[in-house]
């Protein structure tokens, strides 16, 4: 009887110590084993073209992992797995073997994948023991190489590491949520228990001024043309003059951007913004624009152009011998004469007069663009130039650009003289999801609207019958431009090396409304701007005519006189 | 004792009040018929078992629900996954790379100038030109058959514009 009694008593004093004492902890564990946190992985923002195609989206993706001592056998669980992820057997079955407890079998593989291994059995099994699913996401870069050095890349985790990727970061990347919640031993949620979320952020949607489809056949075009002439690099610009707006930025080398590791670093980056050259002939419409701005020549000025031409100690020549010949200033642009510019420069009285323009049409200023690694190049101030530095400069020798710079001072002429600022970037979505258009670029007159018309027509003799580059015509268009074939500075030798190739143009002449800026950096066989550059740009030019449905003017040229009668 | 002694004086008092006759008291006879105690308890229970049995049901339908949320869940994720993929597919279908491909596959080639028809006056601006095809990079019998009839191949196969064709008028810049 006693004893009963003392049973009783303990088993009541166990009873209170569980229910009174420890209650708490012991719910509190049971709950920490139904209670799931899970992070909600923000969706990073899509990067889209000019008309909403997608550059660079995020899509579900599963991450497969193992614990290799809950794999039974290797040998057999990778031959099930084989075939369905598109990787050998012997590969799979060492990820598989081991003991260690946690290891990637296969990165990103898409959802589908996932489905059909998990409905995979062995023999003696259900499902495929020690093999689990991760969910995550990928970034996709449907156009692969197109426009992939303008958009960049992101690394493992997902984070941008090249091009706007990286530039843009915080406003694609968004912000992670968390969802807190009791789940059942079957795996589903426990309705009415705990549960507590805080919704991720969506990164922002970005739309580019790029269009897709002119991009792709720039980045075509352009790597012919560096094949053929087995070139180190080379860019094309396709730029709206009146927004700033850049159509197309195209480079070669270049990468896919679905795999970046496999390009070496040189290619993954934005060479028409961090290859800084000497533009050479095509800086000549900067000397153009401030003589007829200060009214000091006009077309029709008769310049004559001997072989050789002595200045300050040092002989100036063309690009090739020749006798003396009578052209007008016209002819000087056409033929491209670098005496003949130097010559009309002297007009101006004091070469340091270029400076000014120089400096208004955006030479050694940044883009504005917000991409990694862009150069400003470097334009001396006129209290450190030399005394052959103003002759040097006259014809692009001297200072150093990059080819969105150099675009952007046709983009100039083209907008009858007003300056408006390159941009990459039309809008962003807003929190609504409704897209927030870009501010407009800032614009600045650098010469007058006359100035700008007249070195037009002057940029319309270089494709005509008599000039140099007769190939960037595009029939039934009136189109102007300029060549430039400009030694080449070789910062590793510190001297000059081989030849820089461009063609700079626009059309219609008479009422502009694309630019598109080829260069060709160190081709090793080449003959000019005009044969090897014109081509592309010509090609280029004629489908962005088609692609933004310019229509020809129909007007005729006024056909300047190029040799003096 | 002496309580009896100090409330003993007043009870004369009472009695000896003047006024109205005093109302005879009677007992109350106790009530007649007792309420039966059946239907209630019967109620109560009813009441008790309705609110389990609601309780149960309430039970019952929100796992059900739970159960239905997640198969629907599960079938979401992959109608969503679906949707991906095909989109995937027909974005990788679209790209002008793609595109380029089976057009020359078809025979296609890539237009020389630009033309358009002004609607108004029905002009054409521009001088259309038909496109020349490359020379096919080899022989293959597949192409041979395909050339549409709006594009000559021409056998005589000039190579592209950019083979310098051209001599360089003034080359000189």
């Amino acid at each position: 009887m006693l004893g009963l009694l003392v049973l009783l008593s303990l088993f009541a004093g166990r009873l209170f110590q569980l229910q009174g004492l420890d209650a708490t902890a012991y719910a509190d564990e049971a709950a920490a084993g139904r209670l799931r946190t899970q992070v909600l992985h923000a969706e990073r923002g899509t990067i889209t073209d000019r008309n909403g195609v997608a550059l660079a989206t995020s899509v579900d993706a599963v991450d497969i992992t193992t614990d290799q001592t809950k794999v039974a056998d290797p040998a057999a669980e990778a031959r099930a797995l084989a075939p369905v992820l598109g990787i050998d057997v012997a590969t799979l079955q060492q990820r598989l073997t081991g003991t260690r407890r946690f290891g990637y079998v296969a990165k990103a593989v898409t959802p589908q994948q996932w489905h059909r291994a998990t409905r995979l059995d062995l023999p003696d099994t259900v499902g495929l023991p020690g093999i689990y699913g991760v969910k995550t996401s990928k970034r996709v870069y449907p156009g692969g190489e197109t426009g992939a050095n303008i958009v960049g890349y992101v690394g493992a985790e997902g984070n941008g590491l090249g091009g706007l990727e990286y530039a843009l970061d915080s406003t694609l990347a968004g912000r992670d949520g968390t969802a807190t919640y009791e789940l059942s031993a079957g795996g589903r949620r426990i309705p009415g228990a705990d549960d507590s979320e805080r919704d991720a952020v969506p990164g922002r949607d970005v739309r580019l001024t790029i269009d897709r489809d002119i991009q792709w056949v720039a980045q075509q075009s352009i790597a012919k043309a560096v094949k053929a002439t087995s070139a180190q690099s080379g860019t094309v610009i396709v730029m709206d003059p009146h927004t700033g707006d850049l159509l197309a930025m195209a480079t070669v080398p270049t990468f896919d951007a679905n795999h970046p590791g496999s390009a070496p670093a040189a290619a993954r980056g934005n060479r028409a913004l961090t290859e800084p050259y000497e533009p050479g002939s095509t800086g000549k419409v900067i000397t153009a624009s401030a003589l007829l701005e200060e009214h000091r020549i006009t077309p029709e000025t008769p310049i004559t152009v001997p072989n050789r031409y002595c200045r300050a100690g040092k002989c100036f020549k063309d690009f090739e011998d020749h006798g003396t010949e009578h052209l007008t200033y016209a002819g000087t642009i056409a033929k491209s004469s670098n005496i003949g510019t130097i010559k009309a420069a002297e007009r101006l009285g004091n070469l340091k007069k270029l400076y000014p323009y120089l400096d208004r049409f955006g030479v050694g200023h940044p883009s504005g663009l917000g991409l990694p690694g862009e150069t400003r190049g470097a334009l001396p101030k006129p209290s450190t130039w030399s005394a052959t530095s103003g002759y040097t400069m006259a014809f692009g020798q001297g200072y150093s650009v990059n080819t969105v710079q150099m675009a952007s001072v046709f983009a100039t002429i083209a907008n009858n003289g007003v300056r408006v600022a390159p941009r990459l970037i039309a809008g962003t979505t807003s929190d609504d999801g409704t897209l927030e258009p870009a501010a407009r670029s800032a614009s600045r007159r650098v010469i007058s609207p006359g100035t700008a018309r007249t070195v037009r027509l002057l940029l319309e003799t270089v494709t005509s019958k008599g000039g140099t580059a007769p190939l960037a015509a595009v029939p039934g268009y009136r189109v102007g431009g300029k060549t430039g074939t400009a030694q080449r500075f070789n910062p590793s030798c510190g001297c000059y090396r081989g030849y820089t190739m461009s063609f700079i143009g626009l059309a219609p002449v008479d009422k502009p409304d694309l630019v598109v800026a080829v260069t060709l950096q160190a081709p090793r066989s080449a003959i000019g701007g005009g044969v090897n550059a014109g081509p592309v740009f010509k090609e280029v030019m004629s489908f962005a005519l088609e692609a933004q449905r310019v229509p020809p003017t129909g007007t005729k040229p006024p056909g300047l006189q190029i040799q003096r009668r | 004792m002496k309580a009896a002694a100090t409330t003993a004086p007043a009870r004369p008092a009472t009695g000896a009040r003047p006024g109205p006759p005093r109302p005879r008291l009677a007992l109350v006879p106790p009530m007649a018929a007792h309420a039966p105690k059946a239907p209630f308890v019967v109620l109560v229970a009813m009441l008790l078992l309705a609110g389990l049995g609601g309780l149960l049901f309430l039970h019952t339908a929100l796992a059900e629900d739970s159960f239905r949320l997640h198969d629907l869940q599960v079938r979401s994720a992959k109608l969503a996954d679906r949707e991906q993929a095909l989109e995937q597919e027909v974005s990788l279908d679209a790209s002008p790379r793609v595109l380029a491909r089976r057009a020359e596959a078809l025979g296609m080639v890539r237009s020389e100038n630009p033309a358009f028809i002004r609607l108004s006056d029905g002009r054409i601006l521009g001088k259309p030109k038909a496109g020349v095809a490359p020379p096919p990079p080899t022989p293959s019998p597949s192409a041979s058959g395909s050339p549409a009839p709006s594009a000559p191949a021409a056998p005589s196969a000039s190579p592209s514009p950019s083979g310098g064709s051209g001599p360089t008028p003034g080359g000189r810049d």
